[in-house]
This record gives structure tokens, C-alpha cells and sequence, in this order.
């Protein structure tokens, strides 16, 4: 019976691609956040708050 | 970690600020406080800040004791090196890898560690080139199912979008993946290490190690190499004491935890178009921010040796990489108020800025002083503040560590290759000043430069080549002597050591770019080839010695 780590290796092979490309193992990267939103957005939102007040 | 990092953050910051501070006393003292006056001073006491907090680190790198090594544990899982390449020498690159993996391989590494090439090469006929010399390579070592190549038809967020790539693809089959850049170079045993570093800290994202520059043949080149290997290893030591959790990432010759990068450093474009908008150039900053701001602790490891790159070859190369970082480093205005980044993040974001802004600060300081010219009651302890921050931390860092000279061909050689660097430096720093003052005006003029090719291997330049590249620096310095002497001729002394260096201007490119074989600016990479560079030199003079095996069939890519 073939332990764990080998038979990961062993499926990463079975996954290789024969004209040389990197194995299949996608992992997601989601888009990161670094501007924040418009000033007027903002004034808005305060103002649609306090009407809703 | 943390708490010391506060202290020594607190102090160097004080101390930079009380220089400063100083500074523009000595500037102001019997002028008054008139328009011009506090225009000069401002820029005195922010580019004497900038000044004073870079020599620092060389005082913080020399303290003792020094940074005790960080923990290591055996790494158990599986780790890739990833080459972003694009329109680089084939063989050049291929028999790096070649001799990375033959290193790994001798080490027991090999079956723990992938190598992939990730090719942004637009030339055809380059590309062609890349896919001979991965079959060479695979043809040589066997390495069928370990070593990769992918070549993008389509260049989406340059090298940062290039990496992206792979792990979105490939990155769940790795624990941890190593960055280099075209021109890299490491050691199986710097690499070993930063794996067992990875593993000896689950809180780590990045580790980051402090590239010494190998095969560099022009005065200028080595010049930069040696002040690199010498000087460089006390500022990254004193960098380190800065850096709390919150350390630098160069973008290359570090090793990564793919599964934090990736949940952490997915770039987004910025709204607008570049230079300010758009890919952001100098990734690696931001995902250094992006991983501390996720909980990461991002390190810079001076104690690790092994880690090498080529550096420019010329003053006209330094100043095209240069322009590129310029661009990169003024968009990060638009990071700097991003929700959620460590202060420190924001705080070098700044520094990066202001990198590039001295120099324009340092000019207007002298134009202001041409265009109302006032006695200037403490102008001598002024220039002799600016002179010791300059060139003290140098003489500093030789005198402390000169033990070291052995190393670098002998004492008395280490202190005359120090002595010429100074010389030497004190003669181009006027030239890259200008360019980086050019810079700075067409990015914040709007001119997006984007990412040109990295001139690697440079000849030798022409003075014609050199005259073409910067004829207006003589122009400029001329300019500033007429002015001087025709405004306040007091002011001409000052002027010299910044204008002859400028009138200079193209001779300095042109004689600096020559090859140089004296025993000066000797490192220790050069006097004992490192193994892996001896390899790599080994496998380039194999494969140029015949044609390269032809690509059977097209080699898939994807955009």
C-alpha cells in the first residue's frame, strides 16, 4: 500500500503533461482590495443613512 | 520581535527627524523666514531625513549582538523555483537552471523540488531558442516531470501577472515556491535553508534574501558589486533590526509560502491609466504590504549567503532599470492610504517615494539658492553634515568590519577599494541624480515607460554613445556654473563637487562601461567563484560549443 506523500507524487506524475508543462493543481488568488472608494460614494451613502433615519 | 523592532523603529526615525531637523536650522540660521527661505528649508529637512535614515542602517547593521538565526525545522512538502523570463539569453538562463538542479540534486533536493520556467517572450525566434534549450536540458538531466516550461502568448500583468499565472494553475501542487529573476543564481544550500526556515516558522510568508551581484566586468559594475557585498550585508543587517514583521521583498531571490501568497496577493489594477493607474510596476512591495496585511510575517535574512544576481553593467543600463523602479515607486502614492496596511508598509511605500524624490528636492534646494542667493551663516556645518551622512557610514562600516578583509583580497586592498568607491561614486552620483530628477519629471509629465527590456551583459559604450544618452547633464551643469557665477559667485565652491561631475557627464558614462581587471573593488564571489556560478559556466561553454538540438513539435503555450 503506497503511503500518502508517494501516492500524491505518484498522481502529480499521472498529471504531467508529455510536452513539458507544469502539473494541473489550481489554487484561487483572489483580487486584493488597495483603493478605497470615491469620496462621493461615501457622502452618499452618509446621506441615504440619515434620510433612512 | 515586534517590541524591538518598535525601539529601534522609534529610535532611528528620531534620530533621522532630529538631523533633519538640524539641518534646516543650519539652513535658516541669520536668513529670515522668508518664502524662499522656507521653500529651501523644507526640501533641506526632507531630503536630509531621507539622507540620515539611510545612513543609520549601517549604524543599526553594526551593532551588537547580532540578530540571533531563526528557527528551522525539517520542510516536508514540495517547493518549485519559479523563472519568470522574458526575451532573455537562452542559454544563459537554461544553464543556470541546469546548474541549480544539478546543486539540488547532489543535495537530496531533487525529487523535493520542481523548477519552472515561465516564459513572457514576445520574439518568436527567442522563444524558439527557449524550447531548444529546455529539451537540451531535459535531454541532459533527465528531469522529464520536474522541470517545466510555459510560455504565455500573452504578457498580462508583466512578471508579477506571470507568476500569478502559474499558481492559479500550479500553485496547489507546492508548499513553497522560490522567486528568482532571469539573472539568478542560489546555492542548494541557501535553498535548503529557506525551506527549513519556512517550515521552522508557520507565521511566515516570505523570506527574503540579500542578493550579492556575480560576473560583473565594467568599473561601474563592479563598483556596484563591491559596494554591494561590502557594504550591503551591514545595511541589510540594520534593516533587519527595523523590520519587525513587516520586512522587505525584492521581488527575486526570495522564497514564498504559496498558499499565503496566493490568498494574499492577487494585484488587482489600479483605476486610471499609467503611469499612476493601471499594473502595478513594483509588485514586489505591494505583496510584501498585502502579506503583512493578511497576518504574515514577511523577513529579510542578511545571515544568508548563496543568493546571487548579475547587476547592470553601465550607468545608461542602471538608469533604464532605474526609470522602470522610478514609475514603480511614485505609483505607490496611490498604496499608500490602501485600507488596512501595517504602518510600516505605508512607511516604506514612503521611503520608496522619496527615493526618487530627493534628488529632485536636492535640485531645487540649489536652484532656490541660485535664484535668491542669501549668505548662509551655517553653510559650512551644513555641507559638512551632508558630507559625513554621505560618505561616514562607509568609511564607518570599512573601519568596524575590516577583519574582513581577507576575504576581499587583504586589508589594505579592502581600504583602498573603499576609498575608490568613494572616489568613484562621489563622480556618478551627479550623473544617476539627473537621470532620476528626469525621471521623476516625465512619470509625474504623465509618460508611462512601462517595462523595457533589462539590458543584460552590456558592452563597452562609445563616447559617442555616452555624449547621445546624456549630452543635456553637461548642459545642465554648465548651466548651474553660469548661474552661479553670474547670481552669487560665493556659491561656486558648493557647486563644484556637483558640477564637474555633471560637465563630466558622458566621459563618466563612457569610461565607467570599459572593462576593468584591477585588484580594486575585488569581492569574494570573484576571487573564489562560487560552485554553482563554476557549473553554470561550465554548461554555457558546453552548449555553445554546438547547435542546439531542434524543437520536434511546436511547444503548447497558453495565453
Amino acid at each position: 500500500m503506497l503511503d500518502d506523500v508517494t501516492l500524491f507524487e505518484a498522481l502529480l506524475r499521472e498529471q504531467v503533461a508529455p510536452d513539458g508543462l507544469p502539473p494541473e493543481a489550481p489554487l484561487a488568488m483572489p483580487r486584493q482590495v488597495l483603493e478605497r472608494p470615491p469620496r462621493w460614494r461615501r457622502r452618499w451613502l452618509r446621506l441615504v443613512v440619515r434620510l433612512a433615519r | 520581535m515586534d517590541g524591538q523592532a518598535t525601539l529601534f523603529r522609534a529610535g532611528a526615525l528620531g534620530a533621522a527627524a532630529l538631523a533633519a531637523i538640524a539641518a534646516a536650522g543650519l539652513l535658516l540660521w541669520g536668513e529670515g523666514v522668508g518664502l524662499i527661505a522656507m521653500a529651501q528649508g523644507a526640501f533641506i529637512l526632507l531630503a536630509t531625513f531621507w539622507l540620515a535614515f539611510g545612513a543609520l542602517l549601517a549604524l543599526l547593521g553594526l551593532l551588537r549582538p547580532a540578530v540571533p538565526a531563526p528557527p528551522e525545522a525539517p520542510f516536508l512538502g514540495r517547493a518549485v523555483l519559479l523563472v519568470p523570463i522574458c526575451n532573455e539569453d537562452p542559454r544563459a538562463v537554461f544553464a543556470r537552471i541546469g546548474a541549480m538542479d544539478a546543486e539540488l540534486h547532489l543535495a537530496g533536493l531533487g525529487r523535493q523540488v520542481d523548477i519552472a520556467i515561465l516564459s513572457d517572450t514576445r520574439d518568436e525566434g527567442v522563444a524558439e531558442d527557449e524550447a531548444a534549450c529546455f529539451r537540451q536540458l531535459l535531454a541532459e538531466t533527465g528531469s522529464e516531470g520536474r522541470i517545466f516550461y510555459r510560455r504565455r502568448t500573452g504578457n498580462r500583468g508583466r512578471k508579477a501577472g506571470n507568476i500569478e499565472d502559474f499558481i492559479r494553475r500550479s500553485g496547489a501542487a507546492y508548499e513553497a515556491a522560490v522567486i528568482l529573476d532571469a539573472d539568478s543564481l542560489m546555492t542548494s544550500e541557501t535553498i535548503a535553508r529557506m525551506l527549513r526556515r519556512l517550515a521552522g516558522d508557520p507565521d511566515l510568508g516570505l523570506l527574503q534574501t540579500v542578493p550579492t551581484i556575480l560576473g560583473a566586468q565594467s568599473r561601474f559594475g563592479r563598483m556596484v558589486a563591491f559596494s554591494g557585498s561590502f557594504h550591503g550585508p551591514i545595511f541589510a543587517r540594520g534593516l533587519s533590526r527595523l523590520q519587525g514583521r513587516t520586512g522587505p521583498f525584492w521581488g527575486h531571490n526570495a522564497a514564498v509560502r504559496v498558499r499565503a501568497f496566493a490568498e494574499s496577493c492577487g494585484l488587482p489594477e489600479l483605476s486610471g491609466r499609467p503611469p499612476f493607474g493601471g499594473h502595478i510596476l513594483s509588485h514586489d512591495y505591494v505583496e510584501a504590504a498585502l502579506l503583512a496585511r493578511a497576518g504574515w510575517t514577511v523577513r529579510l535574512d542578511p545571515d544568508l549567503g548563496g543568493s546571487y544576481e548579475e547587476g547592470p553593467e553601465t550607468i545608461l543600463a542602471y538608469a533604464k532599470r532605474d526609470r522602470r523602479w522610478c514609475q514603480g515607486n511614485l505609483q505607490h502614492a496611490r498604496i499608500l492610504v490602501a485600507p488596512g496596511l501595517r504602518p510600516w508598509s505605508r512607511f516604506v511605500f514612503a521611503q520608496g517615494i522619496f527615493a526618487y524624490l530627493s534628488p529632485v528636492l536636492w535640485l531645487g534646494f540649489i536652484l532656490l539658492s541660485l535664484a535668491a542667493p542669501a549668505p548662509i551663516e551655517g553653510g559650512p556645518l551644513l555641507a559638512g553634515m551632508v558630507l559625513l551622512l554621505l560618505f561616514g557610514p562607509k568609511i564607518l562600516v570599512a573601519l568596524v568590519t575590516r577583519a574582513r578583509g581577507d576575504r576581499f583580497g587583504g586589508t589594505i586592498l579592502l581600504l583602498a577599494s573603499v576609498g575608490a568607491e568613494i572616489v568613484q561614486s562621489s563622480l556618478v552620483a551627479p550623473v544617476l541624480l539627473m537621470f532620476q530628477a528626469r525621471s521623476v519629471l516625465q512619470v509625474l509629465l504623465g509618460r508611462d515607460n512601462g517595462w523595457p527590456a533589462q539590458a543584460r551583459g552590456d558592452g563597452a559604450l562609445s563616447w559617442a554613445d555616452g555624449w547621445r544618452a546624456a549630452w543635456w547633464i553637461p548642459a545642465w551643469g554648465l548651466g548651474l556654473l553660469l548661474a552661479a557665477a553670474w547670481q552669487s559667485p560665493a556659491l561656486l565652491p558648493w557647486l563644484l563637487p556637483l558640477a564637474i561631475p555633471m560637465l563630466l557627464g558622458p566621459t563618466v558614462i563612457t569610461w565607467t562601461s570599459r572593462p576593468c581587471r584591477s585588484w580594486l573593488f575585488a569581492t569574494p564571489e570573484e576571487l573564489t567563484l562560487p560552485a554553482v556560478a563554476r557549473r553554470t559556466g561550465a554548461i554555457e561553454e558546453r552548449w555553445s560549443a554546438r547547435p542546439l538540438p531542434p524543437v520536434p513539435a511546436r511547444q503548447a503555450h497558453h495565453a
